[in-house]
C-alpha cells in the first residue's frame, strides 16, 4: 500500500484516478481531505482575522496621526 | 423555446460531467455538500491544493498588513514623542510644576482630552500620553535638584521662582496687588497659594484645638 504523500503527488501530478487507488489507499486519502480541510479552513479564518484586525489599527492609526499633525500645525503657529 | 430548453440541459450536462470528471476544480470551500458527496477523490484533493494557495496569499496579506501596521506604529510613537520632548518645557515653570494648566498646558492638555474624547484613539494614544506623562513626572524630579530650568528661552532657576513665588503671596496678602490687574497665569497661582493658606489654617486650627484639649484635661 502506497503512504499518503506518495498518493496525493501522484493525484497531484495527474498520474492517478480514483480507480488506480485501492479502498484502503481511498480510504487514506479521505482521511487526510477530512484533517487538512479543516487545518485550512481554520489557518484561513485566522490569516483573515489577523489582516482585518491589522487593518483596523492602521485606520485607526491614520486617524490619530491627523490629530497630531493637527496639533504640530498649531505647535508651529 | 423548447431549443432554449434543451440547451439549458445540455449546459447543466457539461457543467455535471467538468465536475465529476475533475474538469471543474475549484477551491474546497466553494462546493457544496451534495456536489462533494458526487466528486472523485482526486478532484477533491486538487480543490484542497487550491485553498491551501490561497490559505497562502492570505497568510501573505496578513503579514504584509501586520508589518504596515507596526511601522506606523512605530513612526506615530516617535512622532507623538518628539512633540512632547519638544512641548513639555512649558509646562515646567519655576514652582507651578503642574502639568495641567491653562495657556502653556494647552497642547498638552488638547492632546490628552483628544485621546479621552477619541475612541477610535484612545487604544493608541492613551498609553503613550500614560508613558509620556511619566516621563515627565520624572523629569520633574531630576529637574527639581537640578538648579537651572530652561523656560522658552529663558533661563532661571528654582530659587529665583521660588522668590518671585514667596514676593507675589506677599504682594497678595498686602492687597499691593489688586484682582484686575492678575493676569490668568498670576489668577491660577494666586488660586493655588489660597488653597496652600487654606491647608495651613486648617492645620494651625486643629494644633490650636489639641492644644486647648490637652489644657482643659
Amino acid at each position: 500500500m502506497r503512504d499518503i504523500k506518495e498518493l496525493v503527488s501522484k493525484i497531484l501530478l495527474n498520474e492517478i484516478t480514483d480507480d488506480d487507488m485501492t479502498e484502503e489507499e481511498k480510504k487514506l486519502v479521505m482521511d487526510f481531505i477530512e484533517k487538512e480541510s479543516k487545518e485550512i479552513e481554520k489557518e484561513t479564518k485566522k490569516a483573515q482575522k489577523e489582516k482585518e484586525k491589522s487593518l483596523k489599527r492602521i485606520e485607526k492609526l491614520n486617524k490619530a496621526n491627523e490629530k497630531l499633525d493637527k496639533l504640530i500645525e498649531k505647535e508651529s503657529k | 423555446m423548447f431549443e432554449d430548453i434543451v440547451n439549458s440541459i445540455k449546459d447543466d450536462v457539461k457543467k455535471d460531467i467538468d465536475l465529476y470528471t475533475g474538469k471543474d476544480v475549484r477551491p474546497f470551500g466553494s462546493y457544496r455538500p451534495h456536489e462533494l458527496r458526487k466528486l472523485p477523490l482526486t478532484t477533491i484533493v486538487k480543490s484542497l491544493k487550491m485553498s491551501w494557495d490561497q490559505l497562502g496569499k492570505e497568510q501573505e496579506e496578513a503579514r504584509e498588513a501586520q508589518s504596515m501596521e507596526y511601522n506606523m506604529e512605530a513612526s506615530f510613537v516617535q512622532k507623538a514623542k518628539n512633540f512632547f520632548d519638544r512641548n513639555k518645557r512649558k509646562f515646567v515653570v519655576g514652582f507651578n510644576l503642574a502639568l495641567v494648566g491653562v495657556g502653556a498646558g494647552l497642547n498638552l492638555n488638547y492632546f490628552v482630552n483628544n485621546g479621552q474624547m477619541l475612541p477610535e484613539g484612545q487604544d493608541i494614544i492613551a498609553p503613550i500620553v500614560e508613558k509620556i506623562q511619566s516621563t515627565i513626572q520624572q523629569e520633574r524630579i531630576d529637574e527639581m535638584e537640578q538648579p537651572v530650568v530652561t523656560v522658552g528661552e529663558h533661563e532661571t532657576t528654582i530659587t529665583d521662582k521660588a522668590t518671585e513665588h514667596e514676593e507675589f503671596k506677599a504682594e497678595l496678602q498686602e492687597g499691593v496687588v489688586q484682582e484686575e490687574e492678575l493676569t490668568q497665569e498670576q489668577l491660577e497661582e494666586r488660586a493655588e497659594i489660597n488653597q496652600e493658606q487654606n491647608i495651613e489654617d486648617a492645620k494651625v486650627k486643629q494644633s490650636q484645638e489639641i492644644q486647648t484639649d490637652d489644657m482643659v484635661k
